[in-house]
């Protein structure tokens, strides 16, 4: 049981089970002992990483929507204002009909170069993930072996 | 006889240790059947216009405490802001400019004519030790003044001006062993002068836990208590705990309380939650529902939070640079220090994994507070220091 002793005008706890200095000393030494371990993955940026690819798929995903839909000839018009914005439109897309050939070619290509990306970024996340798992893991391993050699 | 303290402002809304402490304090020695008045100006607060008067000037009686106030004049702000900004600085001043800085700080000529006058019908204590109010009064009633200075290691501390109003003063009551010690140090004071009280603190106000977390949807956290000023050191605190949790993810959270605003790091903001200022009850029931509470400040010269988390059998962390509550965590057994981020992380892992102890340092950290600070032995101590200086009530 704790009992209390008058030291210089204060009324101090004498505890026999807990001492805050030796407590403290037994504290350090324990953080001392301790090797730095690999960081877990929230310290090295798991979580904004997924993030950040979460918005490059989406990107990658709009492109592509437009990219589907480039050269289709559209109007927001109606009545006669729209099939005379469509003639004209008709008119100037043959003009540059060659030039537009070259540019579809050039968007599937890179369609299928974002695919290839997004496949790529897919089986990456999966390793990368793994890492991380492993690196917890190995971290933990390394806290218990600590705790337990400092008990010892 | 009736006993006055004295304070450069007053209210029962004025949050601030000293403030605080002349309050309870004195409502405290009111009840204990002592003849209590306040004498004050009509300043707002701390962060007001020190050159306005937001009070009327005369007696008002709150709470059956009489409270005298007196007008300020106008002052030189820009001289004394000059001076204190190199005092903040650590500057050195000279004796010069040091009469301008504690002239200059309030123009409070009503208050002191008014204390000159009634010298023979009161005792004045003096909270805290820095202003103007405390400087001339002792000095224009000497025998007849009791400083509480709440005094701890900064710039002003080391002023000259400061000296004869401490060699003077007939009694000087401490509040921690460490600020004592300091003011030994730093003055000479008259052989029976210093007396060591501390302060006092309720023990009527019971936190309920479970509520506390439900009403705020919270399980585990740590708690702060206080203004969110970088005096308080709480941005050290906030940067080891976002650390902590960076390398220590779980659901424990930090959880602020207290007036003022902190910037809350990006990716943190549900691991820190700030819940502003909260009510009596809701502060105790705060203190009972955290794993501990942490007072990061390194310029104590009591700590009432840690005092009020004890009460509430809730372990504390403080800061080791402190020597006030450092001496307090030593003499009660009831709470640990860190000065690093790994003594910060080593103090976590123990009230996270070891609650047993923790529950222990609780315990130790209250049967310390009702040893020395229940508000029967702190009436006691100061009608027992008023008539060892010669002031029967």
């Amino acid at each position: 049981m704790p009992h209390l002793v008058e030291n210089q005008g204060v009324i101090e706890i004498y505890d026999p089970d807990i001492n805050v200095a030796d407590l403290m000393e037994r504290i350090r030494a324990s953080m001392a002992g301790r090797t730095e371990l690999p960081p877990l993955s929230a310290a090295i940026g798991r979580g904004p990483l997924l993030e950040e690819r979460r918005n490059l798929l989406q990107e990658i995903r709009d492109l592509k929507e437009r990219m589907q839909t480039l050269g289709i000839v559209d109007t927001q018009q109606s009545g006669w204002r729209a099939r005379l914005e469509l003639w004209l439109k008709k008119i100037i897309r043959k003009c540059i009909n060659r030039h537009l050939h070259q540019q579809q070619q050039i968007h599937e290509r890179l369609l299928t170069m974002l695919d290839q990306l997004v496949a790529f970024l897919d089986v990456q996340d999966r390793l990368i993930s793994a890492r991380f798992d492993q690196l917890e893991h190995d971290r933990e391993r390394g806290m218990s072996a600590a705790d337990e050699e400092s008990e010892g | 006889m009736k006993l006055a303290f004295v304070i450069p402002w007053f209210g029962f809304d004025i949050s601030g240790g000293a403030e605080a402490l002349c309050r309870s304090t004195a409502l405290k020695l009111r009840e204990a059947g002592l003849p209590v008045e306040v004498l004050t100006t009509c300043i707002k607060d701390f962060s007001s216009d020190w050159s306005k008067n937001y009070h009327s000037p005369g007696l008002e009686t709150v709470q059956d405490l009489p409270i005298r106030r007196f007008r300020v004049e106008r002052r030189d702000s820009g001289e004394y802001e000059r001076i204190n900004r190199r005092l903040m600085r650590r500057a050195a001043i000279n004796p010069d400019d040091e009469l301008t800085f504690i002239r200059e700080m309030i123009h409070c000529d009503d208050l002191i004519d008014f204390l000159a006058a009634h010298e023979d019908q009161y005792v004045f204590m003096y909270i805290p030790y820095m202003f103007t109010s405390t400087y001339r009064g002792t000095l224009a009633c000497p025998d007849r003044s009791v400083l509480i200075p709440c005094l701890h290691e900064e710039s002003y501390a080391y002023l000259g001006i400061y000296q004869p109003m401490f060699a003077q003063a007939r009694g000087v009551i401490f509040l921690s062993r460490p600020e004592r010690s300091l003011a030994q140090r730093l003055f000479a004071m008259r052989p029976d002068a210093p007396v060591l009280i501390g302060g006092g603190i309720g023990t009527d106000c019971h936190g309920r836990a479970a509520r506390f977390k439900q009403t705020h949807g919270l399980d585990r956290f740590l708690l702060y208590a206080g203004r969110k000023i970088e005096g308080k050191n709480i941005h050290l605190l906030v940067e080891y705990f976002c650390r902590f949790k960076e390398t220590h993810p779980s659901d424990l959270q930090l959880v602020l309380i207290g007036e003022g605003a902190i910037d809350i790091p990006r990716g943190h903001e549900s691991d820190v939650v700030d819940l502003g200022y909260l009510s009596r009850q809701d502060t105790a029931d705060a203190y009972a529902a955290a794993l501990c509470l942490c007072q990061p400040s390194v310029h104590e010269s009591f700590s009432l939070v840690l005092m009020e988390a004890w009460s509430a059998r809730t372990p504390v962390l403080v800061h080791e640079g402190c020597a006030v509550t450092r001496d307090h965590c030593l003499a009660s057994n009831g709470g640990l220090y860190f000065s690093s981020f790994h003594d910060f992380v080593g103090c976590l892992e123990l009230f996270l994994h070891q609650p047993e102890q923790a529950r222990r340092l609780a315990r130790n950290g209250r049967d310390y507070v009702q040893a020395n600070y229940s508000w029967d032995r702190v009436v006691t101590k100061y009608r027992q220091a008023l008539a060892g200086w010669g002031f029967d009530f």
